[in-house]
């Protein structure tokens, strides 16, 4: 947390109010931080798309009512329709997130458990990237190994550690690696990024903390938060190994249901 | 000959769809990812290629958009500074302090408020701010 801020933080409370109470003053100024700057991104990345349908909504209204004729070739409507549509998923992926994270909340994050391919899953979930994404994909994926899980769930676990990778290393490679040793199943995304610091590799497994200003990386710090909690109710563990300026190395491990 | 609207945006899309709906309207544009592209490229023009608005959005890395109206303020206040600017934004806080001659044009932005905005200054190019309005 910026120092600036928490001190304005600070200033915005009364100090003798809390103390007769027997607050932790620290503790609730920190929480009262992060919550308007939650609120603040929160805005912030629901209205960019909002911005763009409504223009473009509001463009083929003028134009219609008008009784004029858009000169659009079929590559724009194409590019449009696209642009919406993609506008649409971020939108969904967000309320998504907000929902999981008040599932947890109340212990209401159901999972569904089967046996399945993950290797499989894994396939699917990066062919759901984009083709420029998938360009900067190294995979290296052991074949048909299976696990007991929810696979709807794990399948957000890889999607939000490798879409961190993507995000947080420019248009530098990843490698993703899944592969079974014994009775554990390894899965590890490692990017050429800008890194972690040590004090913040403990803070990004907790919702809503950041290790950048929403200004520089988009993003309302839920990925990991809800990746870890889905992580551990299949009994595994989520690390990160991290440089600052070298890049990070995010590992899932679960034990493969032969041992279960 | 107007001066066309200078839009500043890190959003690719928000940066097409503005270009966009100004085309239709006849309203010429040139636009940036960053402040810091839009300063570098301002800064060579000549007073008569200056745009005669700048959109410039709040939240962009590196350079926010309250720091690139400080940075005009401050470094180019007889050129740049000199026109006029509108702050895009979806939230801003309360303790971030705006120059009040800063017109907020608030995310999602509205076709009609866009539009009655940047005509007002595209249409009447002359507009140059009033030296007094430029004060906290
Ligand atoms: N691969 C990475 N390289 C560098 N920093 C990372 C990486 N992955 C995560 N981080 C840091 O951890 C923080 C938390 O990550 P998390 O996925 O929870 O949130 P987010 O990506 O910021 O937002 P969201 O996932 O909700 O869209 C990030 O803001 C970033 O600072
Ligand atoms: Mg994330």
């Amino acid at each position: 947390m910026r120092d600036a801020d928490k001190y304005w933080a600070m200033q915005n409370l009364k100090r003798s109010d809390l103390q007769t109470e027997g607050l932790n003053l620290e503790t609730l100024m920190e929480a009262l931080f992060y919550r308007d700057e939650f609120l603040s991104i929160a805005s912030h990345e629901l209205k960019t798309p909002l911005t763009t349908m409504r223009l473009h909504t509001q463009v083929f209204k003028r134009y219609s009512t008008k009784d004029q004729s858009l000169p659009y070739s079929k590559d724009k409507v194409d590019r449009l329709v696209n642009q919406i549509d993609a506008q649409t998923s971020r939108l969904i992926k967000l309320v998504e997130d907000m929902l999981d994270i008040s599932r947890i909340r109340s212990g209401q994050l159901c999972m569904t458990k089967d046996d399945f391919n993950v290797s499989d899953l894994l396939h699917d979930v990066v062919l759901k990237f984009s083709l420029n994404q998938i360009n900067r994909i190294s995979l290296k994926v052991d074949t048909n190994i299976f696990l007991w899980g929810d696979c709807e769930r794990v399948a957000q676990v890889f999607h939000n550690i490798i879409n961190n990778a993507l995000k947080f290393s420019k248009d530098l490679p990843i490698e993703v690696t899944l592969i079974k040793k014994k009775t554990k199943i390894s899965f590890s995304v490692k990017d050429q990024g800008h890194g972690i610091s040590q004090e913040n590799q403990k803070r990004i497994f907790h919702r809503f903390q950041r290790g950048i200003s929403a200004s520089e990386v988009s993003g309302l710090g839920l990925g990991l938060y809800i990746a870890r909690e889905i992580v551990e109710s299949h009994n595994g563990k989520i690390s990160v190994k991290s440089c600052p300026e070298k890049g990070s190395t995010f590992t899932v491990d679960f034990i493969s249901k032969d041992l279960l | 000959m107007n001066h066309p609207i200078c839009i500043i945006d890190d959003d690719e899309d928000i940066r097409g769809v503005i270009e966009y709906a100004l085309e239709f309207e006849n309203i010429k544009t040139i636009s940036f990812e960053s402040a810091k592209l839009a300063e570098e490229h301002l800064s060579q023009l000549s007073p008569d290629d200056l745009p005669s608005l700048i959109i410039v959005d709040y939240m962009m890395p590196t350079m926010n958009g309250v720091e690139f109206i400080s940075l005009l303020d401050e470094k180019y206040s007889e050129t740049l500074g000199k026109i006029p600017l509108a702050l895009s934004t979806g939230f801003l806080s309360d303790q971030i302090k705006i120059p009040k001659y800063v017109i907020k044009l608030d995310k999602p932005i509205n076709l009609q408020d866009l539009l009655e905005l940047v005509k007002k200054y595209y249409f009447d190019s002359d507009y140059v701010l009033d030296e007094k309005s430029r004060t906290l």
